[in-house]
């Protein structure tokens, strides 16, 4: 396959950006990815940035979180229906 | 030995790290061949030396171990600006054999605009619109012919290292 056949689209790379970060695509995948990244800046900031919500969600310490903070959450999020509003909701 | 481009500060494309020091080693290392360079231009190149297996994944070296060498000191924006404007007259040329159409339209447009941060994509462009004119065996024609501008301008050897300049005169 040659390089313009074979690069990706940016929506394609959006698909597959988590699959990307876990280390899920094969190597030949993983260069098609990088190739399109090499030369598409909004594609390779998109990727920056997931990196970093990752990195930053990934420390979160539910010990951190008050206990109230956290019953209330659980509740909403068990009480929550499609289509309605979840209880407690600000 | 191999060339990486890398961002500024030897930072590691889309790995959200940098290479370590020249010299000391460190895993999972990519590079590339001269013949690929133009895919993977970036602000920095740098001379690899790769250890352990070592296979090629399309445009890509992946090794067990590399390590920085040196950083090529004739890749800075003076030669990137070069690079893209080369590109750009490509793309004028193709564009004035092809005649008159939309996509070829689009990639002149390109060709005007570029500068000398937007090299890797001239280097694309240039090669999309060799494909349009003479087919996608004109976009491999294209890519080694930039690959080839990058080694005379930089001095690059296909084994990886920079050709030793002679001693400026006193």
């Amino acid at each position: 396959m040659s390089e313009a056949q074979g690069m990706l689209s940016c929506r394609e790379v959006v698909e597959l950006v988590t699959a990307y970060l876990e280390g899920a695509l094969t190597e030949a995948e993983e260069v098609r990815f990088e190739e399109h990244l090499a030369m598409c800046d909004g594609c390779a900031a998109y990727l920056d940035q997931m990196r970093r919500t990752i990195d930053v969600a990934g420390r979160l310490d539910p010990k951190a979180v008050d206990v109230e903070a956290c019953d209330r959450l659980i509740h909403a999020f068990r009480t929550w229906r499609a289509g309605s509003e979840p209880e407690g909701g600000s | 030995m191999a060339y990486a481009f890398t961002g500024p500060g030897a930072q590691r494309p889309f790995a959200g790290d940098r290479w370590p020091e020249p010299g000391t080693w460190t895993d999972r290392a990519r590079a590339s061949r001269v013949e690929h360079l133009p895919v993977w231009i970036a602000a920095e190149l740098w001379v690899v030396e790769l250890e352990g297996a070592v296979h090629d994944v399309g445009t890509q070296l992946r090794a067990d171990h590399g390590r920085l060498v040196e950083q090529v000191d004739g890749w800075d924006g003076n030669a990137a600006a070069a690079f893209a404007e080369d590109c750009a007259a490509r793309i004028r040329a193709f564009a004035a054999r092809s005649g008159p159409n939309d996509a070829m339209a689009a990639y002149r447009e390109d060709a005007a605009s570029l500068g000398p941060a937007d090299a890797n994509v001239a280097g694309w462009v240039a090669a999309h619109a060799a494909a349009a004119v003479e087919g996608e065996d004109g976009a491999v024609r294209e890519r080694s012919r930039q690959a080839a501008w990058l080694a005379e301008r930089l001095e690059l050897r296909a084994d990886g290292r920079v050709t030793p300049r002679a001693p400026a005169r006193r």
